[in-house]
């Protein structure tokens, strides 16, 4: 059954994989490129409209970016990487039940085995497909940095990894209750946008920052305060009670 | 004494919607049977079936091979009412994970069955007509070496031809020693294969009995509306009852009725087939007449 989901889940893992590794390699390409850009706007700081100023940040921000090290977590991790991070969640947990369930198929698997078996299956090769290619994709900044000859030590490998491992479980295991709740494969995603979209938003709010776990899956973070532990904890258990939620709602739902 | 292979007592359910699909049933699969679930669309089939499998929660009790069904899933094979599989696979790559899938998947026997319904390969199922897709899941369910065969509307989308063949497919697994669970709305199919039948309606077992014996035991009495109203008969002795335009069928399985309704002018008394028991059966429970 593990070669039947890992075969169901290949076509949309390898092309996520393939545009999100031409986007590193674009990312580092352009590194040459950005430094110059930001040279320039540097220098014409002051003349900037004050929106453009908010959205670039400080000139000391800007200079930081000729840190190869910092270009590589704000641009790769922070940005292109980072921020599709919980769109990868949602485009591999999404079909994993709602497919069975639209196409009747789960009657195959749920008349010959166990639910505990179908779940543990299914859930495991979902996460494991989505860590790899989170876990290669993070370890491959700082390869691909260093093969395009620049300067970065992998002393923010860990924490990046960490960072993104956890978020990425998290945003899983939510989706993939959608997946196990839902008939079709369409609400599943609907309601995947609607949380990716939504709590950012909800952040705003100060007393509800804490919802949004963007800043913290970017690792932005990770450059002037380190790991956030309470944070890294408190997500690792809200995901513990997502997954036994997901176990219980797919144990007794009818099919 | 035969083995009960499925023993099914007090058997409820009732959706969140609140539909009553099952009103407490019992009933017993005998071990080298097939045992027909026969009933209007409706009438609770799949529901027990489904409640069998453990695919809805029920009220009652349910014993499969005399264990409960997680326990004896690889001993049951199963082919549900939508026979939609995995489209994007070939029949043999199909083949292939069903051998990765199930221990007692029988590779030879599959092809052999492929080749028997005629299904090209290396086709995509997606490309099929529905009858090939259901000749592609009845394949992989009867190339599994199990006790139990769990069948639900098996010949939907079938040429006769095929169906006559499925039927036939089904006979030899009972001769190998395996029962066979078949649901159908199908009366002639079901009075081909079955060696017993329940008959079901509105979530209740109506009749459960041998199919042979329904024409030895059962007789149909036709009586105009005009004559049964000037006797004093005494309707609710009868098994079922139901009324067709200016007839009215009397369901009997009491020898002497069938000689005192012999003996009234206008009465025809006939041997009953199936599908005159069903109709009779059912009919007779809405109380048409």
């Amino acid at each position: 059954m593990f070669i039947k989901e890992l075969n169901d889940m290949k076509l949309r893992s390898l092309i996520i994989l393939l545009l999100l590794f031409a986007s590193l390699v674009v990312t580092i390409a352009l590194r040459p490129y950005t430094e110059t850009m930001f040279d320039q706007l540097i220098s014409e700081f002051e003349k900037l409209p004050e929106f453009i100023k908010k959205i670039m940040g400080s000139p000391e921000q800007l200079t930081r970016l000729k840190d190869d090290e910092y270009y590589l977590i704000t641009q790769w991790h922070g940005k292109n990487f980072g921020q599709f991070l919980p769109l990868l969640s949602l485009l591999i947990a999404f079909p994993i039940f709602s497919k069975e369930n639209e196409k009747k198929t789960i009657y195959f698997l749920l008349a010959k085995k166990e639910r505990k078996t179908v779940f543990k299956i299914k859930f495991i090769t979902g996460l494991l497909v989505l860590l790899s290619i989170t876990i290669f994709l993070s370890i491959m900044g700082f390869f691909t940095m260093k093969l395009f000859g620049y300067s970065v030590s992998f002393k923010y490998l860990f924490p990046c990894l960490l960072s993104e491992i956890v978020g990425v479980t998290f945003f899983f295991v939510l989706f993939l209750m959608f997946s196990i709740i839902s008939n079709d494969q369409v609400k599943p995603v609907i309601a995947g946008i609607v949380v990716l979209i939504g709590l950012p938003i909800l952040g705003l709010i100060d007393s509800l920052s804490f919802l949004n776990p963007y800043p913290y899956i970017l690792c932005v973070q990770i450059l002037d305060k380190g790991i956030n532990w309470i944070y890294t904890f408190g997500l690792i258990f809200v995901t513990i009670l997502l997954i036994i939620a997901d176990y219980s709602i797919f144990k007794n739902r009818e099919f | 004494m035969e083995k009960e292979v499925i023993s099914i007592k007090n058997l409820q359910k009732v959706y969140s919607n609140g539909v009553q699909a099952i009103r407490g049933i019992d009933l017993t699969v005998k071990e080298q049977f097939v045992h027909a679930l026969l009933g209007p669309n409706g009438a609770g089939k799949t529901s027990t079936i489904k409640s069998i499998l453990g695919l809805i929660k029920f009220e009652g009790e349910i014993k499969v091979l005399g264990e409960n069904i997680d326990k004896v899933r690889d001993r049951i094979a199963f082919v549900p009412e939508e026979k939609s599989f995995y489209d994007y696979l070939t029949p043999r790559s199909s083949v292939n994970m069903c051998k990765r899938l199930f221990k007692n998947f029988d590779e030879k026997e599959a092809y052999r069955l492929l080749e028997y319904f005629e299904i090209p390969l290396n086709k995509k199922i997606k490309s099929f007509s529905n009858g090939m897709k259901t000749s592609v899941y009845l394949t992989l369910a009867l190339a599994q070496d199990v006790d139990l065969y769990i069948f639900d509307e098996p010949t939907t989308g079938l040429d006769p031809i095929k169906r006559s063949n499925l039927l036939e497919l089904l006979r030899q697994k009972v001769i190998d020693g395996k029962t066979i669970l078949y649901s159908s709305h199908i009366i002639p199919e079901v009075e081909k294969i079955a060696d017993y039948v329940s008959i079901m309606y509105k979530g209740k077992i109506l009749y459960s009995g041998f199919t042979d014996e329904i024409k030895e035991k059962f007789k149909v009495i036709y009586i105009p509306v005009d004559t049964l109203s000037k006797l004093e008969i005494n309707l609710q002795n009868f098994f079922s009852v139901m009324q067709e335009n200016e007839v009215v069928l009397l369901l009997s399985n009491e020898e002497k009725q069938w000689e005192e309704m012999m003996e009234i002018e206008d009465a025809e008394v006939k041997d009953v087939n199936l599908e005159e028991f069903f109709n009779v059966l059912i009919r007779g429970y809405d109380n048409v007449y």
